[in-house]
């Protein structure tokens, strides 16, 4: 019977060297981990924003040439402005025929801000008439949660995760920062799509949109569009789900990405080091064991066999304690810090985790370079003697 | 049992001085029994030892142990010869520091573990060493006990032969003669070679095996004559 050296022994026998290492290890772990949850809360709370709400509402903005509309054709600026109006009505109307659409309304837009742990993002949101905005609500999934609808003018409903990310309240005044004492938060939707909506109050010249109401299959508004005649060109402004998306992968998800990787490998590169440090200390100390194995008949496969499998056991336990502790940090940061915040989140990313395992596992293949040179200069007994 | 003919071990042979470690040497030694190999520094008994056990590689020569010329191994059989037939003591006891007692025993074995720490007990219980003693580690144990520890891991698998280079230098005159006590012991029905320049301990040896420069000294000869 053929027995292997046991990696467990050095692991037992040397608790304050093994644990010094276990701790760095398994910190290194939960603080890359940790590092990836906090910024991807952000990629994670924008998505709804980014990807979701657009397929069931679109912005669309379109320049008089766009719609026929030539000011040459045109003596007077109030013959100009019916022709405008009379051709964007009738865009409104072939839209609202297209099939998949629920309505589309020329209105005015109000945007909010969102607050991410890094960056924010603003968006736009309907200031219908108060009779437009059960149907509104409907179309978005939102349910009114506290507060009323809107009855007057300059009333706004929140969306609950918005309302604590931007620390507002019922019966505050909605961005008060930008607007002043002119709208007001009336009620809290709970919805999927950090939907708000709420009243005009005059003319606040933040943005008038042919606001569409659709559904996924039919949110590409530039498709729609051409189906009606009408080709889109760069001066008209268009926030459709497909723009949306592109902003998010662009501005959101590889902005975020590359952060990471960089950090990912700074962190993996001094932890490497250190690694590597601690690794040629610790075989330097265990030469004469080494070379008492070989001396009493184990091979050297079988001493490379038994330091790999302590490498092992040592990050193994590392990253299932490093995994522990990620676990109640997280759970930590997302009552404490991020449910306040009003960021949505989650603990698990696949991708992520690979990645870093994936950086251990390279870790660990540059360990092969002090454990090579280490087997490879292996003596037996005689020549220590000597 | 080993049959050593024509060996040679030549260090710096890239220099013009060769120099002799083991010149032309010839020896046969039996199944069982004590053999002392003996010399002063630089005689060659080391490297007499470091041959016959397969740790070095003579320069030319052939040593055949069982009906088995030896130096002709690959790496992997002279490891599976070193683990499955010898048994090693040297002059350090190389213990692992951060093993205990039984553990630096239980190492070597070549059994499953169970069996391997009853009878690694059972052969510590014999050399002396007391219960409490097994889980010390080398740093908590004396020399003599160190000694006996290696002692116990080179028997661990009831090796045919043992090797012991210099096993008592490290040790007080009492510890010495225990050590020695042991071996002869177990060289009833083994064959334990055992190399010094300590002449003293060889008293109770089967066989002694004098060395001046790599050679076999005429001493050696005269002695077994003398014996026999």
């Amino acid at each position: 019977m053929k027995r292997k050296l046991s990696a467990l022994k050095f692991v037992r026998n040397n608790k304050k060297q093994v644990w010094v290492m276990m701790v760095a290890i398994a910190l290194t772990f939960m603080t890359m981990y940790i590092i990836n949850f906090l910024l991807l809360t952000t990629s994670e709370s924008f998505k709804e924003l980014f990807w979701e709400q657009p397929k069931k509402v679109a912005y669309v903005s379109l320049t008089p040439g766009t719609m026929g509309v030539d000011k040459e054709d045109y003596a007077s600026g109030e013959e100009y402005n019916l022709a405008i109006d009379t051709a964007r009505n009738k865009i409104i109307e072939d839209i609202k025929k297209h099939e998949g659409i629920v309505d589309a309304t020329l209105t005015q837009t109000l945007s909010v801000g969102y607050q991410g742990i890094v960056g924010d993002v603003g968006y736009d949101f309907p200031l219908f008439s108060k009779e437009q905005i059960p149907e509104y609500v409907n179309h978005m999934e939102a349910r009114l949660i506290e507060g009323r609808m809107p009855e007057g003018d300059g009333e706004i409903l929140v969306d609950e995760t918005i309302l604590k990310n931007q620390k507002m309240k019922i019966g505050g005044y909605f961005n008060e920062q930008n607007f002043g004492q002119t709208f007001k938060v009336v009620g809290v939707l709970e919805s999927e799509y950090l939907v708000c909506v709420g009243t005009p109050m005059g003319y606040t010249n933040s943005g008038w949109y042919i606001v569409v109401l659709c559904d996924e299959a039919n949110s590409d508004m530039t498709k729609l569009l051409s189906d009606i005649g009408i080709i889109p060109t760069e001066n008209d402004t268009i926030f459709d789900a497909p723009d949306w998306a592109d902003m998010y992968r662009t501005m959101v998800t590889e902005q975020i990405d590359a952060a990471l990787f960089v950090i990912l490998v700074v962190v993996s590169i001094f932890l490497a080091i250190s690694i590597l440090v601690a690794y040629v200390s610790f075989m330097r100390s265990r030469v004469n064991e080494y070379c008492l194995y070989t001396s009493i008949g184990y091979g050297r496969k079988d001493v490379y066999g038994m330091i790999m499998r302590e490498i092992f056991i040592i990050f193994g336990i590392s990253i299932i304690i490093g995994a522990a502790i990620a676990v109640v940090v997280m759970i930590c940061f997302g009552t404490f810090l991020l449910e306040p915040l009003g960021l949505i989140y989650k603990y698990f990313y696949p991708n992520h985790l690979l990645r870093i395992l994936a950086a251990f596992a390279a870790i660990i293949g540059l360990l092969q370079i002090p454990v090579s040179v280490t087997i490879g200069n292996i003596k037996t007994i005689d020549m220590i003697e000597e | 049992m080993f049959e050593i003919k024509n060996v040679s071990m030549i260090y710096d042979m890239d220099s013009d001085e060769k120099m002799y470690a083991l010149n032309g040497f010839d020896l046969i030694l039996p199944d069982k029994g004590m053999v002392g190999i003996i010399g002063p520094s630089g005689s060659g008994k080391s490297t007499l030892m470091y041959c016959m056990s397969t740790l070095k590689k003579p320069t030319e020569g052939t040593i055949i142990y069982n009906g088995q010329e030896i130096t002709t191994l690959s790496d992997r059989q002279r490891e599976i010869l070193r683990k499955n037939e010898f048994g090693f003591v040297f002059q350090k006891h190389y213990l692992v520091p951060y093993m205990t007692a039984m553990d630096n025993v239980v190492v070597a074995g070549i059994s499953n573990d169970k069996e391997i720490k009853d009878k690694a007990a059972e052969i510590l219980l014999a050399l002396g060493l007391k219960e409490r003693d097994f889980n010390k580690r080398p740093s908590k144990l004396s020399g003599g006990q160190c000694q006996r520890t290696a002692i116990a891991r080179a028997i661990i698998n009831n090796p045919k032969v043992i090797f012991a280079d210099e096993p008592t230098a490290s040790l007080d005159h009492e510890n010495a003669f225990n050590v020695m006590k042991i071996l002869k012991r177990y060289s009833e029905d083994r064959l334990v070679i055992v190399v010094t320049h300590d002449r003293s301990i060889l008293s109770d040896v089967d066989i002694t095996v004098e060395m001046w420069d790599g050679k076999l000294s005429s001493k050696s000869q005269e002695r077994k004559k003398d014996e026999e």
